[in-house]
C-alpha cells in the first residue's frame, strides 16, 4: 500500500531555497512541516511514501538537498529508498538526482 | 486548366523541336528515316530518370528540410534560454523563481529534442546527453548556492564555472545546430 504526496498541491508550487531563514518555502520547512511526519508515520504503519514533483515551477538543487538528504540522514538511505517512490514526469532526471542526495547524505555521516 | 508537369516538359520539348525545325535551317543535323532501339531504349531512361530526380528525390530532401528545421528551431529555443540565464549570471543578478522556472523549462526542452532527434531518424554527433549533464550542472552550481532576498548569490568561483560551462554549452549547441543542418539521411 501506498499513500501520496503531492508537493505543488500540499506544500508549495513555489519550492524555495534550503534554509527557513532563505525565505518561504525552503526544503528545512518541507522537510520539518511535512515530509518527516509523513514518512514516520507511513513508515510504522509499514506503508510507502509516492512523493509527486510534478506541478511546481521548479525545484532547487538546495532544497532537494535539504528535505532528503535529512531525511536519509534521520532514517538511512536503504530504509528512504526502499519506502518511497518518485513521480516526475516533467523532469524525469530529478528522481535520479534526489536518489544521489539521498545516497550522499549517508556517505557524509 | 492546370497540365501535369510531365505533359508540360513535354509539349515544352516538342514545341521547341517544331521552333527550331522551323526558324533553322538544321544544317548541322542529319534525320535519318530508322530508330535505333538502343537509341530509343536509352532516350526513355534518361527521360525517365530526370522525371524521377525532378520529383521523387526533390520531395524527399524537401521533407528532410522541414524535420531539420523543425530540430534547428528547438534548440534555438534551448540556445535563447541559455542566454537568459548567462546574462542574469553576468549582471549578477540571478532572481529565484525565473531561473528555477528557465533552467526547468531548459531541460524538458533537451529531454523533448532528444526524443525529437530520435524519431527524425538523425544520427548525429551533436552531443545532446553531454549538453543535458553540463545543463544539470549549470543548475546545480546556480541553485545550491544561497539564496537572499529571492535571488541567489553565487561564489565567484561558483560565477566562473557557471559561466564556462554556459559558454561551452553555447558552443555545442551552435555544433548541434550545424549538424544537424549538415546530415545527410540516407
Amino acid at each position: 500500500m501506498e499513500e501520496l504526496l503531492k508537493i505543488a498541491s500540499e506544500f508549495s508550487t513555489t519550492p524555495g531555497a534550503r534554509y527557513l531563514t532563505d525565505g518561504k518555502h525552503s526544503g528545512q520547512e518541507f522537510y520539518e512541516q511535512i515530509l518527516k511526519k509523513r514518512f514516520e508515520s507511513l513508515l510504522k504503519a509499514n506503508l510507502k511514501l509516492t512523493i509527486d514533483l510534478d506541478g511546481t515551477h521548479g525545484y532547487a538543487t538546495s532544497f532537494l538537498d535539504e528535505a532528503f538528504g535529512r531525511l536519509s540522514k534521520d532514517f538511512g538511505a536503504d530504509v528512504v529508498i526502499a519506502n518511497t517512490k518518485f513521480i516526475s514526469n516533467e523532469e524525469p532526471y530529478l528522481i535520479d538526482e534526489i536518489k544521489e542526495y539521498i545516497n550522499e547524505a549517508t556517505n557524509d555521516n | 486548366m492546370k497540365l501535369p508537369t510531365i505533359i508540360k516538359f513535354g509539349l515544352i520539348f516538342f514545341l521547341g523541336g517544331i521552333a527550331g525545325f522551323l526558324s533553322c535551317e538544321w544544317t548541322y543535323f542529319e534525320f535519318d528515316n530508322k530508330i535505333v532501339l538502343v537509341d530509343l531504349i536509352n532516350l526513355v531512361l534518361t527521360g525517365g530518370l530526370g522525371y524521377y530526380i525532378a520529383t521523387a528525390l526533390q520531395n524527399k530532401i524537401g521533407s528532410n528540410r522541414v524535420e531539420k528545421d523543425l530540430l534547428i528551431e528547438e534548440i534555438k529555443k534551448i540556445k535563447t534560454e541559455l542566454e537568459k540565464v548567462q546574462a542574469y549570471v553576468d549582471n549578477g543578478s540571478i532572481p529565484f523563481n525565473e531561473v528555477l522556472a528557465l533552467l526547468k523549462s531548459t531541460s524538458s526542452n533537451i529531454s523533448s529534442l532528444i526524443l525529437l532527434i530520435k524519431l527524425c531518424k538523425i544520427q548525429t554527433d551533436c552531443g545532446f546527453p553531454e549538453i543535458q549533464r553540463k545543463t544539470s550542472q549549470v543548475k546545480r552550481l546556480i541553485t545550491n548556492s544561497p539564496s537572499i532576498s529571492g535571488s541567489f548569490v553565487l561564489s565567484q568561483s561558483s560565477k566562473t564555472s557557471t559561466l564556462y560551462l554556459l559558454k561551452d554549452l553555447n558552443n555545442q549547441l551552435f555544433k548541434a545546430i550545424v549538424s544537424v543542418n549538415r546530415h545527410d539521411h540516407n
